[in-house]
């Protein structure tokens, strides 16, 4: 670079950060809004063309302006005007670029011509598209015609909107098929069920801004400095601005989110619920709760107990499996008594932590003359009582009024870049249909069915909901499922219990080497190496797309470059297949095809009917009306006759989130301008970012908190008793340690895209077994011995650290999953919450041997 | 304010230049900026409050990002962000 350019960026880049500090500290004033609706030109340093983006990481959400030149990236700055980040990004940043440009980039499909090879990195040849189309074509409409259940789709967080979208109209509509579930139901599915018990909305009320205003941080089982990096730095900024800022960490194990907290409650792994139904407890036995929000908007009931575990593939279809969603209701005294026995000292029996410290968080949540904001992930979802423990959380909440109100909420982060943008809110569950809508209601598929032409009854044919992920799965390993398409994950490397899905164990289960599998990806991974068919995709930037992230916030993020080689946008590949598949059906009098796909694409000139903005824009304004029924007649009608209260989640046309750089949802017309929502149920000017307007039509005014929960049941949230239940296993004598696993700082979605540069192995050279000293004094291990992790599901080898991110307790140990030589995953139970069916990743009983 | 000559390198030499704001317990900024000064291709520009504005520049995408999460090895750092990274040598 010319010296005199390098000053000239150099002074940007200065210029840059100065302001993105600046701008964070004003930020504490106020709360987060709209932009200006007008696009930086701050990057533009060197001639290049600059474009909106969204970060590709994690469910933060951060917004980046992307400038290119001569076809390639050259810059990226984080977006001041993007209202979730503020200009800020993480260390990831570095690589949103770089993962465009990895040396292996696949950019031409691929077929295996013998299954053979199936689990190696051979086997694979260079294909046509029209070859590697038609084959999968081929083997989906086979597999149709003989036997529908035996067909999967497996989907992502990380798929953009409107494939999403897409998708799951050619799956539900298109197949009559519900097999289709997205990975977020490996993280946030126990948050969802949670969220539908008790609002009847799937949506966090709250929103970033949050961090804002609150006074005191209770992060549960969650490690936001790693994994929320650019959230964690606004809890960082309110902790040293505000005033006797504290932050509460509840945790099974030291992490660098302990590490800076006030307080930190270590607890036996899985007994967090008896630490928050001691809480409950406290608050009720002392009189320390909220009556009038008690009186105004709750309700209580209780729900079917000692539910076991869902260890058997029959566990969902067996008794006690068919009954865990059952409640009843029941009276506050009743829920009083129920609590009853969750006192402050045996909720220090069953977690180890001090009554003390377990009252002293209680007093936390007491104190009305301050905030209260929960913030949790994983260890919360990934839990084989994760909703219940979702449950509980909110238990709190409510009971002091702390909820849906700016600085008191609790908040369940996300981590994926649009999990609740398209696996949550178009449909790509197994039980869902777009716009929180459900298979298993009728008037649902009415609706449904009216937006989307189809003669009325055409969709009672998925009425009963598909395979949720871990059942998807199992049924592959026993030859069950013949044909499977994967995009936008990495099944091989982020399922639990791999050794049984990738067909390694004794039992006979390697149904995975005899179904045919179609795998869309930007690089090779454990998952092409099963793969039949590998479609190379366009990635990020090099086409247009939607993300929509943990605060409802739905953006934008343009094209910028071309992708390589012969990769394409997933959704043309999509619409190849289901051109293909399709062929010669009907629905109703028309052809199939046309008839759900018609308005976008050209089947006879294998294109569009546009470019990608046109397109992108055309299938969300048809997403759109699902949240705006004045736009359809019919789909009005239902709304009314229904009561679906479908505007209640409004969304805007396309083109706003681009001048807004993002907003968030309901997105309410006022008087031709469009306004976003920050608290959800918040009674006050839509302006400041309150919820007047649903409030206005659906709610109630001066209500106590000045909150109306107009989307629930008889506008009452249900505080649900729940009580404490042992984790799946517990250590024994054959395998005496709790294993742990989750994400670092450096590595993300299972390092797919992160992990093709060289210095990310400097830096993480690879995967290490955290463990505590005390454990490896008695193993006669050390830091850097290669150790056997052995569980009864299956067995991996790993380097011990005991210096490592997170700092394990005696009997504990942690291990992160990005890394497939050592393939954690091999060794993870696939138990999971029998409610959400989230898998429990955090609490697999394991052996250690030196080797 | 630390301030380290960078202009020896040679305009043949590629650089990536990025930027970033680094946070800090309030009362190590301080010495952190110092630590951070001390480290070859890093500048810190200003401090503002407890923040700090700093410069990375390396010959690569991979060496600024191995560079960047160093830092948050140091004692007292809390955060790491960063706000803008260009390439153009990288990717030209």
């Amino acid at each position: 670079m010319e010296l005199s350019r390098r000053r000239f960026v150099k002074t940007t880049a200065v210029a840059l950060a100065s302001a993105a500090a600046a701008g964070t500290m004003a930020s504490l004033a106020g709360c987060a809004t709209a932009g200006s609706g007008q696009s930086t030109k701050l990057t533009q340093t060197g001639g290049g063309t600059t474009t909106l983006g969204v970060c590709r990481f994690c469910g933060c959400g951060c917004g980046v302006i992307v400038e290119s030149k001569d076809g390639k990236i050259i810059s990226v700055t984080g977006d001041p005007d993007n209202g979730s980040s503020r200009g800020l990004n993480c260390v990831k940043g570095y690589y949103l670029a770089n993962a465009l440009y990895g040396e292996d980039r696949l950019t031409t499909p691929l077929i295996r011509d013998d299954k053979a090879t199936k689990g190696t990195p051979e086997g694979l040849r260079e294909a046509t598209w029209d070859e590697a189309l038609d084959l999968v074509a081929t083997h989906l409409r086979d597999t149709w015609k003989a036997d529908k259940s035996r067909l999967a789709f497996w989907g992502s967080g990380q798929q953009p909107i409107c494939e999403g979208y897409a998708t799951a109209k050619f799956w539900k509509a298109g197949l009559l098929s519900n097999n289709i579930d997205p990975n977020a139901r490996l993280c946030m599915a126990s948050a969802v069920v949670g969220f539908m018990n008790i609002f009847q909305t799937d949506e966090p009320a709250g929103c970033y801004a949050d961090i804002d205003e609150t006074d005191v941080f209770v992060t549960w089982g969650a490690n936001m400095a790693e994994a929320h990096p650019m959230l964690y730095s606004r809890l960082t900024a309110r902790k040293l601005n505000g005033q006797n800022i504290k932050h509460y960490d509840l945790t099974t194990l030291k992490t660098r989110t302990s590490a800076s907290a006030d307080k930190v409650l270590m607890f036996n792994p899985g007994s967090d619920i008896a630490i928050a139904n001691a809480i409950a407890n406290y608050l009720i036995v002392n009189k320390l709760y909220d009556p009038h929000f008690v009186a105004d908007h709750l309700q209580f009931k209780q729900g079917t107990e000692n539910i076991g575990n869902a260890f058997e593939d029959g566990y969902d279809a067996s008794e006690i499996g068919q009954a865990v969603d059952k409640v009843s209701s029941i009276t506050f005294e009743d829920y009083a008594a129920r609590l009853a026995p969750y006192t402050l000292e045996y909720a220090e029996e069953i977690s180890g932590v001090p009554a003390a410290d377990i009252q002293e968080l209680a007093e936390v949540f007491a104190d009305r003359s301050r905030k209260v904001l929960s913030l949790w992930t994983m260890g919360v979802n990934q839990h084989n009582r994760g909703t219940w423990m979702n449950h509980c959380i909110y238990n709190i909440h409510l009971l002091t009024g702390r909820y849906a109100r700016p600085g008191d909420g609790a908040f369940s982060l996300t981590g994926q870049p649009t999990a609740c943008g398209t696996a949550r809110e178009v449909g790509t569950f197994s039980h869902r249909l777009p716009a929180d809508l459900l298979v298993a209601q009728e008037p649902h598929r009415r609706y449904t069915e009216a937006i989307w032409n189809l003669p009325e009854g055409y969709l009672d044919a998925i009425a009963k909901p598909g395979m949720h992920t871990v059942k998807m799965f199992r049924e592959l390993s026993k030859g069950n499922i013949d044909f499977l398409w994967s995009a936008h994950n990495n099944w091989a490397v982020s399922m639990p219990n791999l050794t049984r899905f990738l067909g390694r164990g004794t039992d006979g289960n390697d149904g995975i080497n005899d179904a045919f599998i179609c795998v869309s990806e930007v690089y090779p991974t454990l998952s092409t190496q099963y793969a039949d068919v590998v479609f190379p995709a366009a990635m990020w930037v090099e086409r247009e797309g939607m993300f929509g992230n943990g605060e409802r916030r739905t953006a934008v993020f343009e094209k910028a470059v071309d992708p390589p080689g012969e990769a394409r946008w997933d959704l043309w590949a999509l619409m190849e297949v289901a051109k293909r598949v399709l062929e010669g059906e009907t629905i109703g009098t028309e052809d199939a095809f046309d008839c759900l796909f018609g308005e976008w694409y050209d089947k006879e000139a294998a294109e569009f009917k546009g470019d990608e903005r046109e397109i992108n824009r055309a299938i969300w304004e048809e997403y759109r009306t699902f949240s705006n029924p004045q736009l359809k007649a019919e789909a009005a009608a239902i709304n009314e006759s229904a009561k679906l209260k479908m505007e209640a989640k409004q969304l805007a046309p396309y083109d706003l989130y681009i001048e807004n750089h993002g907003l968030t949802w309901p997105v309410r017309e006022v008087e031709g301008e469009w306004l976003p929502t920050l608290w959800r149920f918040c009674d006050g000017p839509q302006a400041d970012g309150f919820d007047e307007f649903g409030v206005e039509q659906y709610g109630e005014h001066d209500k106590a908190g000045g909150v109306s929960f107009y989307k629930s049941a008889d506008k009452r949230p249900s505080v649900v008793f729940r009580p404490y239940e042992p984790p799946a296993e517990i250590p024994s004598e054959e395998y005496p340690f709790w294993l742990c696993t989750g994400r670092l700082l450096e590595h993300w979605h299972t390092g797919s895209m992160t992990r093709r540069i060289a210095a990310l192995d400097r830096a993480l050279p690879e995967a290490l077994l955290d463990m505590n000293p005390q454990d490896c004094a008695r193993l006669g291990v050390n830091d850097g011995d290669m150790v056997r992790i052995t569980s009864r599901y299956g067995t991996c080898d790993m380097k011990v650290s005991t210096a490592g991110r997170t700092q394990p307790p005696e009997g504990m140990t942690f291990a992160p999953f990005f890394a497939d030589e050592s393939l954690i995953n091999l060794v993870v139970q696939d138990v999971y919450c029998p409610l959400s069916k989230e898998p429990d990743f955090k609490k697999t009983c394991v052996a250690i041997t030196k080797l | 304010m630390i301030q380290r000559e960078q202009e020896q390198a040679s305009p043949d030499q590629p650089v990536v230049i990025s930027s970033l704001v680094v946070e800090t317990q309030p009362d190590q900024t301080a010495v952190i900026a110092r630590s951070l000064g001390a480290i070859t291709g890093v500048e810190v520009h200003e401090t503002q409050g407890y923040k700090l504005v700093v410069t990375i520049e390396a010959e690569t995408v991979d060496d600024s990002h191995q560079i960047a999460s160093s830092f948050i090895e140091l004692p007292g750092v809390l955060g790491v962000n960063l706000v803008y990274c260009n390439f153009e040598d990288e990717r030209s």
